[in-house]
């Protein structure tokens, strides 16, 4: 073998080992781009990538980050507006598999508090908790409800919210109304349960403001809430 | 700490844990489930360190669940020992935690470069073999020991080119790095294959060159022939030469804890156990030969077969 193909299975591996890392993050980013273009769509995709973000973690699960930032100014791919989207929740995915975890919540502090503690109580989302806003339906791009060529054709624009979270040892995509995802926002954003209570009234319909303390139940039941702040 | 606060490396660098396999994703639920009859498990240290700053997240939990019944040994892939960037402490900080959580039986990565100006190619690039690389690898195996309070492993790298500059044989280049750093030796057969093949040594020089007190662990594993050129690829049951090379490791190392790896094409565990079967009987074979050999040679062996002993009771 020539001393140049010998230096080839060195530029190659690099190229190859992080391709296929990437390629099993953005499992559905692969999967359409080869819908859309061809087998090699995303190992294309990558090239010019790693040409503009060299990976500088020791992990290799790190290179993807800023794949979907990335895509937003990739002219090739500009056909498929909801491509940086689509990527965006897949890293989510990631993202929210690795999150640390956090302790149970406590709920017999919840049972022993008072009306007027509630009232000024403020909640901690569980560290996995991802939240994606965006003007397309990824997550039926992502598990297959539209497929690749439908996907690849002419879809319309709808808002879609979506949360992202681990329950257990996987991190699943649950979609969420504009209100539910506002007041996970607000609970972020550490405002009190009563402040919550007072936007959704101003902001929602009656039923979705009488649906608030049901939301917290679930939140609560599904380890997305971790932590009650009582002050 | 110093090197020289390390126990002097006598005769036996490590415990022998016998037979292991390098604890893949794929086979977690198998492992949590059924628990193999498998005496030890590798574990890519990288894979549980976490991303983007976080802790190792499940695949962490995953191994202590399985740390519980098994020996853990980690073997990293990206502390890029033989690179002129300066070590990243941050990194060293994240494996030496995670060793505190996992508390392995010990540690290791590559006498290799994984990259330059902050880049990591995520490859194991070969060093030149000269007296300055040497120099300039034991001090930072010597730093990285002393911030992590822990003799580590460096395991030779298959390798597809050479450099014009190298002044010795990597059998010594490796023997001499190991020895001044006060460092063990990772001695992966397949490895020292694939390179005699790619550069046309003799692989039993290679280990005839090799200090029999700074060996730790061996690998197996196999590679991919193309057109005579040999690839690690880890994507294929260990090949008929390799087995004959750790035969003759067996033979000049004695029992030594011995790992089998595959990365690609992963097949179903009991494939493994298949495999791990093989590695017995050779070593079988090997201590039949070594009850056969006069008593003055036995008797230098005595140490590394009452290990054995101990290990099978």
């Amino acid at each position: 073998m020539s001393k140049v193909s010998r230096l080839d299975v060195y530029a190659e591996g690099y190229f190859s080992r992080v391709a296929e890392g990437l390629a099993a993050d953005f499992a559905a980013l692969d999967r359409v781009l080869r819908a859309a273009y061809d087998e090699d769509g995303f190992r294309i995709l990558i090239a010019h990538y790693l040409m503009e973000h060299p990976s500088r973690s020791q992990n290799i699960g790190d290179v993807g980050k800023h794949l979907p930032e990335f895509l937003r100014s990739y002219t090739f791919t500009q056909e498929l507006p909801w491509l940086p989207d689509l990527a965006r929740l897949e890293w989510a995915v990631i993202e929210s598999f690795y999150a640390d975890r956090m302790p149970a919540l406590d709920l017999e502090l919840l049972q022993a508090a008072s009306e007027k503690q509630w009232e000024s109580a403020r909640f901690v989302l569980d560290s996995s908790t991802r939240l994606i806003e965006t003007g397309w339906p990824v997550e039926s791009i992502r598990n297959g409800t539209i497929s690749d060529n439908d996907a690849c054709g002419d879809i319309a624009g709808e808002n879609c919210h979506y949360l992202v979270h681990r329950q257990e040892r996987e991190a699943e995509v649950f979609p969420v109304t504009s209100m539910q995802a506002k007041v996970l926002n607000w609970i972020r954003e550490s405002h009190s349960l009563g402040t919550i209570c007072g936007k959704v009234e101003l902001n929602a319909d009656e039923a979705a403001a009488a649906s608030v303390m049901t939301w917290f139940q679930e939140w609560v039941g599904q380890g997305l809430i971790r932590k009650v702040i009582f002050s | 700490m110093n090197s020289e606060q390390y126990p002097r490396v006598t005769k036996g660098l490590l415990p022998n844990l016998g037979f292991g396999v390098g604890l893949r994703p794929p086979h977690y639920s198998h492992v949590l489930e059924n628990r193999p009859d498998i005496d030890w498990f590798e574990a890519l240290s990288e894979n549980y360190i976490g991303i983007a700053g976080t802790h190792g997240g499940p695949p962490l939990e995953i191994l202590l669940k399985i740390r519980e019944d098994y020996p853990i040994v980690l073997h990293g892939v990206s502390l890029s020992i033989g690179s002129v960037d300066p070590l990243d402490m941050s990194y060293l900080g994240r494996l030496k935690e995670l060793y505190s959580i996992v508390e392995p039986s010990w540690v290791s990565d590559h006498m290799c470069w994984t990259g330059e100006g902050g880049v990591n190619l995520h490859d194991l690039l070969p060093l030149p073999f000269t007296e300055e690389t040497i120099r300039h690898l034991v001090s930072r195996v010597q730093s990285v020991q002393e911030f992590l309070g822990r003799r580590i492993l460096l395991e030779n790298v298959s390798s597809y080119l050479t450099y014009d500059e190298s002044e010795m044989p990597e059998w010594e280049f490796l023997s001499e790095v190991a020895k001044r750093s006060d460092s063990g030796i990772l001695l992966d057969i397949n490895n020292i294959y694939v390179s005699s093949v790619n550069h046309g040594f003799n692989p039993l020089t290679f280990l005839d060159g090799i200090p029999r007190d700074r060996v730790g662990q061996f690998h197996l594993a196999g590679h991919t022939n193309l057109d005579g050129f040999l690839i690690d690829t880890h994507d294929e049951p260990v090949p008929e030469p390799v087995w004959r090379l750790y035969g003759e490791a067996l033979e000049r190392f004695g029992p030594v804890s011995t790992l089998l790896e595959r990365d690609d094409n992963i097949p179903e565990f009991d494939e493994l156990m298949a495999e791990i079967d093989h590695a017995k009987s050779i070593q079988k074979e090997w201590i039949g030969v070594a009850e056969r050999i006069p008593a003055p040679a036995q008797a230098r062996r005595a140490s590394t077969l009452a290990a054995l002993d101990h290990h099978g009771a």
